[in-house]
């Protein structure tokens, strides 16, 4: 079955293939929602965030922040789906994420050492596994490409953790747990952050407790 | 203090390998409840003031154009601002050196501002060398965040503008 681009923009259900016709068309009304045109970027485009649709908690905003941690650290509470670029005088810039089941193995200190306009997706072995009929790679910049237009490589010690803040193509997904993927987030705040942390920002991954680790 | 935000029951605690983080979040910082277009707050959280540098590098990088960029065309629209350009440095070389390297991040900036189209009227720069580091240690994680250039909004003149004197 040849895949248009239309399928793969309306969303999880669309891709995983699980809805049938009639229900597509819904859940592709029900995930236009959440967009309102498109925005041009580095020669590609991505779907504009209608924010009417995404409930205010989740927008980007500067909040009080009371942390030991330096000015200009990403501190990630998977638990709560919160973002913060810790900023001055007891503040920090909070984004709403999205976090994936991978998301919860792993917590603790790293530092973004590699940074990626308009990333190429390679879906890892166990994702593949459980949903083989996802392609074996989308190039940067393809409409159906789940990292969207950035991505944020998390190293320890100079290892790739192999875990990233990257974008999204489901807006809806911000504030859940989804069922695969690192941090996402809205593409308007992946590019925010983009240019707010130069390479060698520290990340703190906070563990998310109560959470299932497999 | 971490004790008594956890203990109050005030907001959820959480830790990552013996850290303890206390989560106080959910207020507005002050000034950032209600933003209203062209103030100094949504400039911080829709474009941001901090454009960032290589080591040792005054040189103004793709990256640090796509900042530079937004902030020349909020500045082109909302033309009350004034715009004081700080450079800051942290990075080997003798303090004098990287004062040098700080004013000329600062000059790099705002030549790229003006280039796109901001009055040179609006806009002086200074170099503060290494007086003003955003966090402080030897290692990349601060310094990284240290070699930096702020776009500073300004409603006034202050006394390292030409345009005062």
């Amino acid at each position: 079955m040849a895949i248009d681009r239309r399928t793969f923009l309306g969303g999880a259900a669309a891709v995983a293939g699980a809805f049938a016709l009639p229900q597509l068309a819904q859940a592709n009304a029900a995930a236009n929602a959440y967009f309102n045109g498109y925005e041009q970027d580095n020669g590609f485009q991505y779907r504009r965030t209608n924010l009417n649709r995404i409930d205010p908690v989740w927008r980007r905003q500067m909040v009080k922040y009371f942390s030991d941690e330096p000015p200009g650290t990403v501190v990630v509470d998977t638990q709560n789906h919160f973002l913060y670029w810790v900023w001055e005088n007891n503040t920090a810039l909070r984004y709403g994420v999205g976090v994936g089941r991978e998301g919860f193995k792993w917590y603790g200190r790293a530092r973004i050492d590699r940074k990626a306009l308009w990333p190429r997706w390679v879906p890892p072995p166990e994702m593949l596994k459980r949903q083989p009929e996802l392609p074996r790679r989308v190039e940067g910049g393809a409409p159906n490409n789940p990292l969207g237009p950035r991505a944020l490589y998390l190293y320890n010690n100079g290892s790739d953790t192999g875990y990233r803040l990257h974008g999204t193509l489901e807006p809806w997904s911000i504030g859940h747990d989804v069922s695969s993927g690192c941090i996402r987030m809205l593409p308007e705040d992946i590019i925010d952050l983009y240019q707010r942390c130069p390479k060698g920002t520290g990340v703190l991954v906070l563990e998310h407790l109560g959470a299932s680790a497999g | 203090m971490i004790i008594v935000f956890c203990g109050a029951g005030l907001a959820a605690c959480n830790s990552a390998g013996g850290i303890s983080s206390p989560n106080v979040t959910n207020a507005p910082a002050a000034g950032f409840g209600q933003i209203s277009n062209g103030s100094e707050e949504e400039f911080i959280i829709n474009v941001g003031r901090r454009v960032y540098f290589d080591r040792g590098s005054a040189v103004v990088t793709e990256e640090a154009k796509m900042t530079i960029k937004s902030q020349a065309d909020w500045l082109k629209q909302n033309k009350k601002w004034l715009v004081k350009v700080q450079g800051h440095a942290d990075d080997p070389g003798s303090e004098a050196a990287q004062k040098t390297l700080s004013a000329q991040r600062a000059d790099a900036v705002m030549a790229e501002l003006v280039t796109l189209g901001v009055s040179p009227k609006r806009v002086w720069s200074k170099g503060y060398g290494v007086e003003r580091p955003v966090t402080d240690c030897s290692s990349i994680e601060c310094q990284s965040q240290n070699r930096r250039v702020v776009v500073n909004l300004r409603e006034e003149y202050d006394e390292s503008a030409p345009q005062a004197r």
